[in-house]
């Protein structure tokens, strides 16, 4: 038995790295990424953690995120390029089906309450949320999803997810609280500082925010797998390539920190990963 | 001159023992003066009496009548030396008037001794004459400046020649007059350098042109440069000879395309090397070597400049055919019997040796950058047909020349550095790296076969840079990793086939540096054979690939008794651990059932480092010659690599609730294992992982959104319960009495009762609000100290009581504050009642025992 068990052990792995290399599923590659999304995780955790102990109630988020929004709107002076029609479409659209998500079981903080803005006038693939429930979209993103309104709902989810999920409001925490204190030039500072420090974990949140924003279209009964037509849509193709040089692999863990959205490879992973599990019952 | 300095040195030392003798108030022909004569008005101590002797001016006893130094007779009683043993008091300021003469005499003493005769006469005798010919030459080429724009170009010319052959003339005149005669090779030299210069000049400018024809000129040049270098040959001056090759070459230099030809440059060298061997004059050999590479530097650029629609082979071999002529001429002369004979003796062979280096690093370089400017590349087939030029002198050396010769090994150097950039160039990828290895491979075996260490060192060094090569070619495409690292494959058979039979190849006695050349090759192989893997494989694969090795490694080093074969093996095992920390795993789609590639990876990592822990496949004393590091450090390491690797991907397959009970189990398994091996790093893995399991259930578990957890299944649920609560059992063998226990012990069986409480706490926390969790912490409170009493476990109740104490807290001040009346008074009588209830055992169980004291602490 103890001349056979190695032998039956090096055939079982070699086996197994055979089948592990024919699984074209799901093809793994070296990085850094792993690791550091663990201690990221973590870092969250700890701001959470400080959420949990310097309070924000709705109410003092809605204030907050109304005091963006005015600012917001006043920003955006009349002069559009664009005819009023495309306009109240544009918004018509990001309204029904922003409303429709913000009705979800799952939106706990600020159900019902959500504000949908189209900023028109400026250029740009993008979406953000403020807090208190403040979507922002602009119109070149509106166009380019109108004829893919699951698509559509998957970036607004995605942002409705930061709200739900207190990024918005953790940004704002400890300047609001420096502020009740009297010390409103120290939340600056310390608002800065946080900025800085998200640069680290903000990938986390944006994965997060992709996890609920997938909860999202279930719960509204749309097709989850829009969120792969989604990054399609935002130009965000997958990563092919798999086997990378040292220094490649170096670079990506090291700038990182530099990037405020994962890369598309680790999205769309997590995002066929979750979606593996819900059709196999999980 | 020197005998006079030497007089007056003489003459000031007598008249400074004069002076300090009439201080002392002594006849200075009396004996050595008495030490107060150095310092009269006070004397600083004793002083000892020394004799100087005239010819060293060492100090001698005043009895010695020889130098002890030289042997010189001391006669001169004026030069005895009084030297006091303290400082001398400072002379009076108002005998320094008296003092004057010794003083200067001192000071011109000092500059005497600063002198050196040589340098002065090397100054007189050499120097000033070479700046007087340079300044003469300076000279007259002024005058000649001036004279050009007065004179036709034949009285140029003459004027010129005539002062070329005067200081010819004159240098031979002096060299009959000495010393005059120290000063005559430089002037002869400055003469012929006129002439020659004259010689150039006579074509080349058109203000001095006399000469019409390309090839009356060229024997003008020859039968001036033959004239000089015969003359430098009968005085036999080694500067002015290789002054007159030098300048035979280099004034080619600058010579017209039509003058100097590749032709000529070849004939020149054909009768500097004739001239080199018949007078047996190696150092000929290098100046003619530099002066030809250095002439077909104007061809290579004429070459390369080529217009792209001329460009032809025989176009380039009708330059290169010269050049390589050249090459093979001195590379052929010490095969020559005559040649050898004359030039391979001690005063001739280093010249000879540098010479036909040099011959064989500027061919190369010439040879090969010519082929690829003129064609853009160096494609394998001209590499090979230039490393041909190489490697058979090489060859030829082997068996006739001693080994001891540079250039017999610069020849296969150079011969494979051109090979390998003609095997560089190849396009195919796998071929190349095939190529490369059989190119190593066949210089490494002509090296043992032969038994010569350049060809073998040459081998080694490229197999080592197969290496670069691979990353090379590994990163140009997807296709061409895949064929560098079949590649590599090959490599590492051929390698691990090296490391077996290489000392055995190996004639003669083994030199030191290459004692370890079987363990090279086993290195270079398992290098190879992960490298190869590493190309082939995505991550995961190759984390599965990399144990296999380590595991068949470990056997097979048993098998061939090769140690180092375990070293790279154990430490293989260790760097897959480490290795699965940085695998991403993609999309982790499961394979069949619930089994991922991460935990299929994962669980094969760990399985193999499993086996290696608890199998011992290596008898310990085997691995003893192993000095990197010892087999128990190694197994410790790997233990700790396996927990770890295993925890990790825990971590990362399940979500923040379901990897709490996995890893409490793996605890509970650790301890498991810890305890009936009796291995305290084990236990404390455990302890460790237990803390991390608790710290985890806070930071991940208990502050993550609900929406981002899984909705726990009957399953989850039941494998959660199930593990907080068999950490419990792990009581039984952290306080079996049975068993030596140990700190460890003691800490881990409240690291497991904590935990226990801990994960049920955090599942009622996340599962439950306001009074309803209160009511079920309680209640986990309440039966923690129940069944802490009846077992007797301190750590059960402390906890528990820590739990109540929460409760209670929570009660006042969250829950009661937001109840309705009636359910808050509820809420208070019930914790009221509990904690009464607890307050009464802890009465009762105090009472039993005083009747029955437990047998031991607990």
């Amino acid at each position: 038995m103890k001349r056979i068990l190695p032998l039956v052990l090096v055939s079982a792995f070699a086996g197994v790295a055979l089948l592990l290399t024919r699984h074209r599923d799901s093809p793994s590659r070296e990085s850094l990424l792993p690791a550091l999304r663990a201690v990221q995780q973590h870092e969250k955790q700890v701001e959470r953690a400080a959420g949990r102990v310097l309070l924000l109630t709705p109410e003092e988020e809605r204030r907050i995120g109304a005091e963006f929004d005015g600012r917001m709107s006043r920003t955006l002076a009349p002069g559009t390029p664009r005819g009023e029609a495309a306009r109240r479409a544009d918004e018509g659209l990001v309204n029904e089906v922003g409303r429709s998500l913000a009705r979800a079981a799952v939106v706990e903080r600020f159900p019902g309450r959500y504000e949908f803005r189209v900023i028109h006038g400026r250029p740009g693939n993008n979406a953000f949320a403020a807090p208190g429930g403040y979507v922002y979209v602009l119109p070149d993103l509106v166009r380019r999803f109108r004829r893919a309104p699951a698509a559509l709902a998957f970036v607004l989810g995605h942002e409705i997810g930061h709200v739900e999920l207190s990024h918005c409001a953790d940004g704002a925490r400890a300047k609001e609280w420096l502020a009740k204190l009297g010390l409103a030039p120290v939340g600056d500072a310390a608002a800065l500082l946080r900025t800085l420090a998200q640069f680290h974990f903000s990938e986390v949140q944006e994965m997060e925010a992709d996890e609920f924003a997938l909860l999202l279209l279930r719960a509204t009964r749309q097709d989850p797998f829009a969120a792969l037509q989604a990054l399609d849509l935002l130009d965000l193709p997958p990563d092919q390539e798999t086997k990378r040089d040292p220094g490649e692999i170096a670079w990506e863990g090291l700038s990182d920190y530099l990037r405020t959205h994962p890369r598309s490879w680790e999205r769309r992973n997590r995002i066929r990963r979750r979606l593996e599990s819900w059709s196999r019952g999980r | 001159m020197k005998r006079a300095l030497e007089e007056l040195r003489s003459e000031v030392r007598a008249l400074r023992s004069e002076v300090e003798g009439l201080k002392a108030g002594r006849k200075t022909a009396g004996p050595p003066p008495a030490p107060k004569a150095v310092a009269p008005e006070k004397p600083a101590g004793p002083a000892k009496v020394f004799l100087l002797c005239p010819k060293c001016e060492a100090k001698n006893e005043t009895q010695s009548v020889y130098c002890d130094q030289c042997g010189a007779r001391l006669t001169d009683p004026f030069r005895a030396y009084a030297e006091p043993q303290a400082p001398a008091a400072a002379p009076p300021p108002k005998r320094l008037g008296r003092l004057s003469a010794p003083i200067e005499a001192e000071r011109v003493s000092a500059w005497v001794k600063g002198l050196d005769l040589s340098t002065e006469q090397f100054i007189g005798e050499r120097l000033l004459h070479y700046v007087g010919i340079t300044v003469l030459s300076i000279g007259i080429a002024f005058f000649l400046i001036w004279r050009a724009t007065h004179t036709g170009p034949l009285e140029k010319v003459f004027m010129a020649a005539g002062v070329g052959a005067v200081l010819v003339g004159l240098g031979e005149w002096l060299k009959r007059r000495p010393p005059y005669d120290r000063i005559s090779n430089g002037i002869i030299g400055g003469g012929w350098a006129i002439l020659y210069l004259t010689a150039f000049a006579s074509y080349h400018f058109d203000a001095t042109k006399v000469v019409e024809s390309a090839g009356a000129e060229l024997a003008l040049l020859l039968v001036v440069s033959s004239g000089m270098i015969a003359h430098s040959i009968m005085i036999g001056s080694r500067a002015l000879r290789l002054f007159s090759f030098g300048l035979t070459y280099f004034v080619l230099l600058i010579a017209g395309e039509s003058v100097a030809t590749p032709q000529v440059f070849l004939i020149l060298l054909i009768a500097s090397t004739l001239v080199s061997v018949e007078t047996r004059h190696a150092d000929i050999l290098l100046v003619s070597v530099a002066g030809f590479y250095a002439n077909f530097v104007p061809v290579w650029y004429r070459l390369v400049n080529t217009p792209e629609a001329l460009r032809s082979l025989p176009h380039f071999l009708s330059s290169f055919s010269w050049l390589a002529a050249g090459y093979l001429l001195l590379a052929f002369l010490p095969l020559l019997p005559r040649a050898k004979d004359r030039l391979l003796e001690p005063q001739t062979e280093p010249a000879l040796d540098a010479a036909l280096s040099f011959n064989s690093v500027f061919f190369g370089v010439m040879g090969a950058g010519m082929g690829a400017a003129y064609f853009h590349t160096l494609s394998f087939k001209r590499a090979l047909a230039l490393s041909l030029f190489f490697d058979v002198p090489g060859l030829a050396y082997v068996f006739t020349l001693p080994r001891r010769l540079t250039f017999t090994s610069a020849a296969p150097v150079v011969g494979l550095v051109i090979l390998a950039g003609g095997i560089f160039n190849m396009p195919a990828p796998m071929t190349k790296m095939l190529v490369w290895l059989a190119a190593g491979a066949v210089w490494t075996w002509i090296g043992l076969l032969l038994d010569h260490k350049s060809w073998r060192v040459s081998g080694l060094a490229m197999a080592l840079l197969t290496f670069a090569l691979y990353a090379s070619v590994a990163s140009i495409s997807h296709d061409c990793r895949h064929s560098a690292s079949a590649a590599m494959f090959y490599f590492a058979a051929a390698s691990y086939l090296a490391s077996r039979y290489y000392r055995l190849w190996l004639k003669g006695d083994v030199p030191d540096w290459e004692k370890p050349a079987m363990e090279y090759w086993l290195y270079v192989g398992s290098a190879a054979l992960v490298l190869g893997l590493w190309g082939v494989l995505d991550a995961a694969p190759f984390a599965v690939a990399l144990i296999t090795l380590a595991l068949a490694g470990e056997h097979l080093a048993v098998f061939f008794g090769r140690v180092h074969l375990w070293g790279q093996a154990s430490f293989t095992a260790l760097a897959a651990g480490a290795y699965t920390f940085f695998v991403d795993f993609g999309a982790n789609v499961p394979m069949a059932g619930p089994l991922t590639p991460r935990l299929l990876t994962t669980g094969c990592v760990v399985g193999g480092m499993a086996y290696l822990y608890y199998g011992e496949p290596v008898d310990k004393e085997f691995t003893r010659a192993w000095k990197g590091w010892s087999i128990e450090g190694n197994r410790a390491w790997l233990s700790w690599a396996m927990a770890a690797a295993a925890v990790f991907a825990v971590y990362n397959e399940f979500d923040a609730r379901m990897r709490l009970p996995i890893w409490a189990g793996l605890a509970f398994l650790l301890y498991f294992l810890g305890s009936s091996r009796e291995e305290d790093h084990l236990k404390k893995q455990a302890v460790i992982l237990a803390a991390v399991t608790g710290v985890e259930g806070v930071a991940s578990y208990l502050l993550q959104p609900k929406a981002l957890l899984a909705e726990p299944t009957t399953r989850d649920t039941l494998v959660y319960w199930g593990s907080s609560l068999a950490l419990l059992l792990n009581l039984s063998l952290s306080k079996d009495t049975r068993r030596k226990l140990t700190e460890t012990d003691r800490q881990a069986s409240w690291a497991f009762c904590c935990l226990s409480m801990a994960m049920i706490a955090l599942y009622f926390s996340k599962e439950l609000e306001s009074y309803h969790l209160t009511l079920a912490l309680s209640f986990e409170g309440i039966v923690a100290l129940l069944l802490g009493m009846a077992l007797g476990y301190a750590e059960l109740r402390y906890p528990a009581l820590l739990l109540l104490g929460m409760c209670v807290f929570k009660a006042m001040v969250y829950d009661t504050s937001m109840l309705p009346l009636p359910q808050r008074v509820a809420t208070l009588v019930v914790l009221g009642v509990i904690l009464l209830g607890a307050s009464m055992l802890y009465v009762r169980m105090g009472k039993r025992d005083e009747e029955n004291p437990p047998p031991g602490p607990r």
